[in-house]
């Protein structure tokens, strides 16, 4: 279980997270729906370890804290996050990326099986693994980004904003492969401003505004509550 | 001409190779090290006390002072670069604090130099006879010291390019703000790449040693030269170090044998000028 309360982010004066508590299960898709500037991102950075929470934070896997651990150890703990942006490394090819993603030490045991595994997932990457990576098109270089997370053998996988960006067939395509994922029994937390895709393939949600969290339900009460409606989907779905 | 070439080659492969090691701690640690040059000179004078009171070959000094550059290079990055890592707010920050610092570093280092070994031009005699190359005469000791030049030069491109250390050094010179998510210690990476940065320049300094006399004071000579080759080559990339200290070497044989020695320094600019007109970003950088 990972689980995070009164988790609080600030840059400066800003406060970008303010007091945010949820938890996701192995084995789940939890979905976080939120705007531009509703700390979304903030809240994946925190967990991740690239930026440090206030002081009262609780973040904790399995019930270990992960407060204070720097990223690479959080990596290592078994919590992947693919940011925005996608975090890939450009100039090297999917291949090199993929291997790169097995460094921690809780992945290196089994490399070889995790690569067929993405390979399984993502058969283009299989197809262009001596492609450089800068020269793919969004959706594919958003699939070496989530495929070098799935080589670190996360227990957890943190996806930020996945769809940014890219064609809705090919954002289809892509949380199709996000469910065989959660089949390995990963848990997965996305967050989203695409509501309609995200939450017909998650489990549970939760709302955040403002840095808070305001609304939580199940997937489909969220598809059917009226302040996700008006929020996002211009009150009709 | 063809003698001009080959000595060029060799001059060209030293720059190269200490180009190499400039990039390991700019390109990747993101220090700049402006006591690089003296790393250089204190495995020159360390050469020449091997050499001449121990009476070592220049090969068996090159076993003793890499790894002991690699040592010394670890400690200087833990004692003094570890606290500006901690305490920089960007990587732009930490390459301003680290000029700074090893500014300061240069001076305390050319000072032992001075009153070690004292100010005068300083060499040995190693290798001194001519060997037969192609019909030219090139000396043995140039001979040895470009072989040496690309023994260092491969040996790093193989660990850079096909072993996974290498690969974690790469990313974290690509992408450092994704690499720590990939589970790499970027912090650990920076240590060991200024380690192999200062074993680098050390090798760079001993093969120096073998075939030109060096001053106490000359290390600004090899910073500043090493940092046009990087910047030249196009910053953080290997290969352009490579190509642009080669062809630095090249055209600075040739400008002091056909035109003056004494102009070498200012053809060396002059094609710096140049390539930069053309290519602000060097031969091999990226634009960003």
């Amino acid at each position: 279980m990972l689980e995070l309360k009164q988790v609080t982010v600030r840059y400066d004066k800003h406060l970008a997270v303010d007091g945010v508590g949820f938890s996701v299960a192995k084995g789940e898709t939890v979905v976080i729906l939120g705007a531009n500037g509703a700390g979304k991102s903030s809240l994946l950075k925190a967990m991740a370890g690239v930026v440090a929470p206030e002081a009262g934070s609780q973040i904790a896997l399995d019930g270990t804290s992960l407060v204070g651990r720097k990223a690479h150890e959080v990596t290592n703990a078994g919590i992947a996050l693919v940011p925005e942006g996608r975090g890939v490394v450009g100039l090297m090819t999917v291949e090199e990326n993929l291997r790169l993603g097995a460094t921690p030490p809780r992945a290196r045991h089994d490399e070889a099986a995790r690569m067929t595994q993405v390979f399984e997932i993502f058969p283009r990457l299989k197809e262009r693994r001596d492609q450089l990576v800068h020269t793919m098109s969004g959706g594919e270089q958003q699939m070496v980004a989530v495929g070098r997370a799935m080589m670190s053998n996360p227990d957890y996988l943190l996806l930020d904003e996945p769809s940014l960006g890219l064609a809705p067939i090919v954002v289809t395509d892509l949380f199709r492969a996000l469910a065989r994922i959660k089949q390995t029994g990963v848990g997965l937390l996305i967050v989203e401003q695409n509501v309609r895709v995200s939450l017909r393939h998650a489990d549970r949600g939760y709302l955040l505004e403002a840095g808070r969290i305001t609304d939580e339900g199940s997937a489909e009460e969220l598809m059917n509550d009226e302040i996700v409606r008006h929020a996002f989907l211009g009150g009709d779905i | 001409m063809f003698e001009h070439i080959v000595n060029g080659l060799v001059l060209g492969g030293t720059y190269a190779l200490i180009a190499m090691g400039l990039t390991m701690q700019y390109g990747i640690a993101r220090i700049m090290n402006l006591a690089f040059g003296d790393t250089i000179i204190v495995a020159c004078f360390g050469t020449y006390l091997l050499v001449s009171a121990f009476a070592l070959s220049p090969l068996l000094a090159l076993l003793i002072l890499v790894p002991g550059a690699f040592v010394f290079s670890y400690a200087v990055f833990l004692a003094l670069m570890q606290p500006l890592v901690a305490r920089a707010p960007n990587r732009e920050a930490l390459e301003v604090d680290s000029i700074l610092v090893t500014f300061g570093l240069l001076f305390v280092i050319q000072g032992i130099l001075l009153v070690i070994f004292g100010g005068a031009y300083t060499s040995y005699s190693y290798l001194n006879v001519g060997v037969n190359v192609l019909g030219t005469t090139v000396s043995a000791n140039r001979l040895l010291a470009f072989v040496m030049a690309l023994v260092f030069g491969g040996a790093l491109m193989f660990v850079l390019f096909r072993t996974r250390w290498g690969m974690m050094l790469r990313a974290v010179e690509l992408a450092p703000e994704s690499a720590p998510l990939y589970g790499i210690d970027v912090d650990r990476v920076a240590r060991y790449a200024f380690a192999v940065g200062g074993a680098l320049a050390a090798s760079g300094g001993v093969v120096v040693s073998m075939y030109q006399t060096f001053t106490a004071t000359a290390g600004v000579v090899f910073t500043m030269k090493a940092l046009i080759v990087v910047i030249l080559g196009g910053k953080g990339s290997l290969i352009g170090a490579l190509i642009a200290g080669i062809v630095l070497g090249i055209v600075e044989t040739l400008v002091a044998a056909y035109i003056d020695p004494g102009l070498t320094l200012a053809a060396t600019y002059a094609v710096f000028l140049a390539i930069l007109l053309f290519r602000p970003t060097g031969l091999f950088g990226s634009a960003a």
